[in-house]
Order: structure tokens, then C-alpha cells, then sequence
């Protein structure tokens, strides 16, 4: 009877201890969190949108949202795989809007594939494999706009941020095996995409 | 497996050797499909020239991510941190700025108490007429968001009767030209 009576007093003492003192999260020291990873999540929102602006605002409001539900993470995932989910989730309610969909056919802050085809390192010298590299690279940015939204997402974290599977998987809260799906479609597209491309090449060549 | 019908590598496979993953089930296992790389060469360019694209997207993607938010940085902190001139002697400013007011402030309330600046009665009755006229066209925006059709659509909410009211109008008027006449 005395043992129960302690037990019931411990349990009801751990409680109050927790609802008094929130568990210590590495969201706590959430410049340091930024610090680590605002470059990647940046990347992830301005490659997948296309937008700086936009870009830049849903990267805050993904460290926002970390800090404001701390309390939730459990560490049962690396910080960034769950920084990472925020950011597919505020992706998907972003592109649903209204307002994305004007701003998307306006094209008003849309990012250029020439913008981005400036920063693919040159290693080579001559000027025919720097195209053949801008063209490639093209090719790609323009595929990965054809996309569905989740084949984005899922294609973006896989080659862009270079995820593996299970971490895809983890984020966006799907099966491995219907990631695999989606990375098959994405790659469907794009090889179609390069064939397309490859096919006048060869044609050329054979009537020179 | 390759089979002897299809000899080039089917999507899965190609997609499983991209990936470098655990390979599909319809798929073979990866040496079987390294073989064949090294002896087809179609598939073996494939596979290098898309290998190469992906790796070309990510670098360009991160550089270019790189340098944007890199002048997102330099521009919160040109906007947390003021100019650097100003920064340079901050004490020596603050300390004129001090001395300035001691000088005037004694001048400053002699002033200001010798001469109480009489109100202008023109200036009164002008600021009068204008607040009179403000509150009159205040008025008259009130009433014309609260009534239910606004002014400039009210010939449209009955255009029988307004059509009428103009041909009877019209008629009035002929008839009196031709009294006239």
C-alpha cells in the first residue's frame, strides 16, 4: 500500500516536473540550427519554387515553424530530415495557393536557366564542352519543371540534396517503394527529355 | 535480367543503376547490369551522359543557391548595421549633439516664453471651412457606401422605368417645341 502510494506520488511529481520544465531540444539554440542548415533548406525551396522571394520567406517560415513546435521533436529523426518535412509541407500549401498559380503564369520572379547555368563549375576549357554542359544542364531544369509536385520534391531531395531512399521516405511520409515510383517517373521524363535532345544531334551528324 | 529480347537495359534498371539504391525487384542484380554496360556501349552513353547532367544540375543548383543567399545575407546585414560613417566616431557625435542642445536649450525657452504666438483668426476660419467641407464629403461617402445601390449604377436597377421616364421626358419636350412653333 505505502509502495503504491510512492509510486503514485513520483508519477504525479514527473509530470509536474514536465509540464514545468520543457524538455531541452536542439531547436533551443535555433541560430545555431540556421546556421547548419538554412543553406540547404534555401536550396531546396529556390530550386523546387524558382522564386528568391518566395524562396527566402518559406525558409523562414520552415525555421518558424521548428522552433514553434519544438516540443514535438523527439529526435527520433536528424534535425534535418524533420526541418526537411516542414519544408515539403509548406512547399505543397504554398503551390496550392491562388496566388502562386498567378505569380507562377506572370512569371514575374521566376528564376532564368541561364542565371543558373552560370555557376556549373568549367573544368574544361573549350567552348563546345562548356555548352554541351550548359545544354545538359538545361535539360534537366526543364524536366524537373515538367514534374508533378511530388515527383519534384522527391526527385529534388534525391539529386540535389543527395538523400537516400529511406531518408526520402521519412520525409515525405511515403513508402520506399512509392518513392522508388515516383524517382522512376521523374527519370522517365528526363531520359525522354535527353533522347529528344540527342536525336537532332545525330541527325545532323549523319547528314554532314 | 537482360533478356534476349530486349537487349538494352530496361527503364527500372537503368533508374536502379542511377540511383545506386537496393535494385527493383523487377530488376537484376548490379553486377549482372555492370556487365552489360561494359558490353553495350548505347547503354553505358546513356547512363554516363545522364549520370553527368544530375551532377551538373546539383552543382549548378548549389552554386547559384550559394550566391543568392549570400546577397540575401549582405543585405539583413547592411539593414541590421548602419553606415559605416556614421559608425566611425559615435561618441564624438553624441557629445556635440549635447553640447549643441545646452547651448540652445536656454535660448530656445526664452523664446518660446517672451513671444506666445498669437492664433491667426484667418487661419482659424480657413481650417474651419476646410474641416466643415471634409466632414461634408465624409458624409457624403458614408451614405453612398451604405445605400445598397451605389450612384453611378442606379439607372441599371430598374432600366424599364428609367427608359420610360426618358421617352415620356422626350415626349414633354417635343411637345413643348411644337407649342413653341
Amino acid at each position: 500500500m505505502t509502495s503504491q502510494v510512492l509510486v503514485n506520488e513520483g508519477i504525479s511529481a514527473l509530470r509536474e516536473a514536465s509540464v514545468t520544465e520543457p524538455v531541452a531540444t536542439p531547436f533551443d539554440d535555433l541560430e545555431s540550427v540556421v546556421a547548419t542548415y538554412e543553406q540547404r533548406v534555401f536550396r531546396f525551396m529556390l530550386v523546387s519554387l524558382r522564386d528568391r522571394d518566395a524562396a527566402q520567406s518559406l525558409t523562414q517560415d520552415t525555421f518558424l515553424r521548428a522552433w514553434m513546435a519544438r516540443s514535438s521533436f523527439r529526435g527520433d529523426c536528424a534535425i534535418f530530415t524533420w526541418l526537411m518535412r516542414i519544408a515539403v509541407n509548406l512547399i505543397r500549401d504554398h503551390t496550392r495557393t491562388n496566388r502562386f498559380r498567378f505569380w507562377k503564369r506572370a512569371d514575374a520572379n521566376s528564376v532564368d536557366v541561364s542565371e543558373v547555368a552560370q555557376h556549373i563549375p568549367h573544368l574544361e576549357s573549350s567552348l563546345e564542352s562548356r555548352m554541351i554542359a550548359n545544354e545538359q544542364m538545361a535539360i534537366v531544369w526543364e524536366s524537373v519543371a515538367a514534374l508533378s509536385n511530388r515527383q519534384r520534391d522527391i526527385f529534388l531531395l534525391r539529386f540535389v540534396e543527395d538523400l537516400n531512399l529511406s531518408e526520402i521516405a521519412a520525409i515525405t511520409n511515403l513508402p520506399i517503394s512509392t518513392v522508388k515510383s515516383h524517382l522512376y517517373r521523374a527519370l522517365a521524363i528526363l531520359r525522354a527529355r535527353h533522347t529528344a535532345s540527342i536525336l537532332p544531334d545525330k541527325k545532323t551528324k549523319e547528314a554532314v | 535480367m537482360n533478356s534476349p529480347q530486349t537487349p538494352h537495359l530496361t527503364h527500372e534498371q537503368f533508374c536502379d543503376l542511377i540511383l545506386a539504391g537496393s535494385p527493383h525487384p523487377l530488376s537484376s542484380d548490379f553486377a549482372t547490369l555492370e556487365q552489360h554496360l561494359c558490353a553495350c556501349p548505347s547503354c553505358s552513353e546513356e547512363l554516363t551522359r545522364l549520370s553527368r547532367s544530375l551532377t551538373l544540375f546539383r552543382e549548378a543548383s548549389s552554386g547559384f543557391a550559394q550566391q543568392q543567399l549570400a546577397e540575401i545575407r549582405a543585405h539583413r546585414t547592411e539593414a541590421v548595421l548602419p553606415a559605416p560613417h556614421t559608425l566611425a566616431r559615435p561618441l564624438y557625435w553624441a557629445s556635440a549633439a549635447v553640447l549643441a542642445l545646452a547651448v540652445l536649450a536656454p535660448f530656445g525657452l526664452q523664446h518660446g516664453s517672451a513671444r506666445t504666438p498669437a492664433p491667426d483668426a484667418a487661419a482659424i476660419t480657413t481650417s474651419s471651412h476646410t474641416q466643415e467641407s471634409d466632414e461634408a464629403l465624409l458624409e457624403e461617402i458614408d451614405q453612398d457606401i451604405s445605400a445598397s445601390v451605389p450612384s453611378s449604377m442606379r439607372p441599371l436597377v430598374d432600366p424599364v422605368a428609367s427608359t420610360t421616364a426618358t421617352s415620356a421626358g422626350n415626349t414633354a419636350a417635343t411637345s413643348q417645341k411644337t407649342a413653341e412653333n
